[in-house]
């Protein structure tokens, strides 16, 4: 990416958004293409309209981005220290759902947020177990005794 | 009519169903008055765990959740600067400046007040309309419906997210979205990539908890704020309520006035309470004598939104009980829920369970005067809310958001769902493509589909004449008003400023 010219790399930032659709609706279409004439039609239409808007939104990224000014890109820059937040948010998210896949759902979200309240939030520990505690006995009172509801068991535990 | 509004309201008030909207008021409540969450998360949240109850109590809490509490997110309006959400943040104009004068209780009673006596206006003008509008429903084919569904995604698309491309950009991917499983005619899968899950649809639920659950949630995270308003104490409060409720009645031409421009809004698909709160603020100063005391603490300035934000919850049922076609988030899901539970909106729902409908308006006139009375009553316990510690917060939301995922159908995959979702939706709301017009046309999608497969067919067998139905004509027209409008409005600005440099 070094040779890359200053002015492509802005191009392409602004472009993100409509290539991501664009490959979206890509996908799509040569799926669609698979479809018989009645399966396919409507779904063709609608993505034949909704590609035509994303090279309209594509032009419009793409013209506003040349008006705006070199400086007005380096203001934009995102802080690093700032940056690497939503991945931790979404480590912690996704962390959740692995945790509920093998342990179950009330062993799972209880250990997460007994994590999540020490690590992240820095409370103690007494408040952390008995959040952990009120959330685990919760959710099986609530959902599996009241209403009923299945709760997933854990991998761990079908296997 | 009378009878079916009648049995609604018995039903409301029976044991134990009187329970249902009352539960859903206070958590409405809490939601409302807590920054960086709104009742879409709510319902989002909610969704999963009615899976299994009859429609009566489904509907009696969401009567109270989609239209419910709006004036709690006007206390942290008017104590903090921050509104709960959107359509409160008109009310802060003048409602912190209140604060400031130390007249707190007084703003947030005549906001009480107003949000009570605004939404019974809407309430009653919903069920007057409601045969006309049952009328209509009737006398409409597949023809009038294909075009209401087109005119409601263009119409939401304009409004929802100041562009109306990117508005547009996305009715077309939630279409898609809407396409995934099976074609409903020839039931050949579609656009399911050989994954299993994918074979029998996008379901709502999951989509929803990623959208509006899981994104919030996840902004908040980011947010890095300490507590939910950045303040670490709530402050005392002064004022009389009997003050603010004196001038509510004081000010009753503009609560009534108001309560209509709420109303008119809210039966327009995509516009919100924000913008009848806006317009009504600006009515307000407008056809007041001393315009330069609004915005510095004027009573009427907290009066006009107020009302007009829950007035318009009554126009907002219209469209989407009658029609199908939901004016934003919260009547989305409330029509998704409809769906899971068997209830067609429309004539099925307007003939054969009118009952229901009822007490679906009964449900929500009782949750505003509620929400207003019980406000009013616990301001302080509530004001306090906002400084909840945001880390205490966020792992209960996860838990409940990936828990009800997996809950709907019992599959870890819908968490999974959510999850990409949340990610998506966080993408979505920090780049600026507008959530509510996918939601919208995930919701509309097979009732856009089916309706123009039969008229495709209805027209083939010459059994209607598409172009000679006036109603197709007249929306038609409104679908390309709705497209030509944000650009004539923009080219008509453009040229006035040019006016004003070449002077």
């Amino acid at each position: 990416m070094s040779h890359v010219s200053p002015y492509a790399r802005r191009m392409l930032r602004a472009s993100f958004d409509t290539l991501t659709l664009t490959a979206l609706t890509g996908i799509l279409a040569y799926q669609s293409l698979s479809l018989d004439r009645v399966a396919g039609s409507v779904p063709r239409t609608v993505l034949f309209v909704t590609a035509a808007l994303i090279a309209l939104q594509w032009a419009l990224d793409l013209r506003r981005e040349a008006w705006r000014s070199q400086t007005a890109v380096a203001d934009s820059a995102r802080d690093p220290v700032q940056a690497s937040s939503p991945t931790a948010a979404l480590a912690w998210m996704i962390g959740l759902l692995a945790l509920v896949v093998l342990l179950g759902t009330a062993l799972g979200s209880a250990i997460f947020c007994l994590l999540f309240l020490r690590r992240r939030a820095r409370e103690g520990w007494w408040l952390s177990t008995a959040y952990a505690f009120a959330v685990g006995a919760g959710l099986v009172l609530v959902f599996r005794w009241l209403l009923g509801a299945r709760l997933y068991p854990g991998w761990l535990w079908l296997h | 009519m009378i009878d079916a509004a009648l049995q609604g309201l018995g039903l409301l008030l029976s044991w134990p169903w009187i329970l249902y909207p009352i539960a859903g008021t206070l958590f409405a409540m809490l939601f409302s008055a807590t920054p960086g969450l709104n009742n879409s998360s709510l319902m989002a949240l909610v969704i999963p765990i009615t899976f299994s109850w009859d429609p009566l109590p489904v509907i009696l809490l969401f009567g109270a959740l989609v239209g419910g509490a709006t004036f709690m997110g006007s206390v942290t309006a008017i104590l903090f600067n921050i509104p709960g959400k959107a359509s409160n943040a008109v009310t802060l104009l003048d409602g912190y400046p209140m604060t400031r004068q130390g007249r707190a209780r007084t703003a947030i009673s005549c906001a009480a007040m107003s949000s009570a006596l605004g939404s019974t206006f809407g309430v009653f003008v919903l069920i007057a309309l409601l045969p006309i509008a049952r009328g209509a429903a009737l006398s409409l084919g597949p023809p009038e419906y294909l075009m209401l569904a087109i005119w409601g995604l263009t119409l939401i698309a304009a409004l929802s997210g100041g562009s109306l491309v990117r508005g547009l950009i996305m009715a077309g991917v939630g279409l898609q979205l809407a396409f995934v499983g099976h074609d409903p005619r020839t039931a050949e899968p579609r656009f399911a990539f050989g994954i299993e899950y994918l074979q029998d649809g996008l379901s709502l639920v999951p989509v929803l908890l990623g959208l509006f659950a899981l994104a919030e949630v996840l902004d908040l995270m980011i947010s890095g704020r300490g507590t939910l308003s950045g303040r670490q104490h709530a402050d005392e409060l002064g004022g009389s309520v009997s003050e603010g409720i004196r001038e509510t009645f004081r000010h009753w031409g503009l609560l009534v006035r108001s309560s209509v421009i709420g109303v008119v809004i809210g039966a327009i698909p995509g516009i919100g309470g924000s913008v009848a709160g806006f317009v009504a603020y600006g009515h307000a100063s407008h056809s007041a004598q001393d315009r330069s005391r609004f915005g510095r603490g004027e009573i009427r300035g907290v009066i006009a939104p107020e009302a007009a934000s829950d007035a318009k919850d009554g126009g907002a049922l219209l469209p989407t009980l009658a029609l199908g076609i939901p004016g934003g988030t919260g009547t989305a899901m409330l029509l998704g829920v409809l769906s899971l539970h068997g209830l067609t909106p429309g004539r099925q729902l307007l003939t054969d369970h009118l009952t229901l409908v009822f007490a679906l308006i009964w449900s929500l006139f009782l949750s505003n005067w509620l929400t207003s009375l019980l406000g009013l009553a616990l301001v302080g316990p509530i004001s306090r809310l906002s400084t909840l510690r945001t880390g205490r917060l966020v792992p209960a939301i996860l838990v409940l958001a990936i828990v009800g995922a997996t809950l709907y159908r019992g599959l870890i995959a819908d968490a999974v769902c959510a999850v990409l979702f949340g990610v998506i939706g966080l993408a979505m709301k920090w780049r600026k493509w507008p959530r509510v017009p996918l939601v919208i046309a995930l919701v509309l999608g097979p009732l856009f589909e089916t309706n123009l497969h039969l008229t495709l067919r209805l027209q083939e067998l010459g059994r209607i004449d598409f172009w000679s139905r006036p109603l197709v004509v007249v929306m038609l027209a409104l679908i390309v008003l709705n497209l030509m409008l944000p650009i004539l409005v923009r080219r008509v600005q453009s040229l006035r400023v040019l006016g004003r440099q070449d002077r």
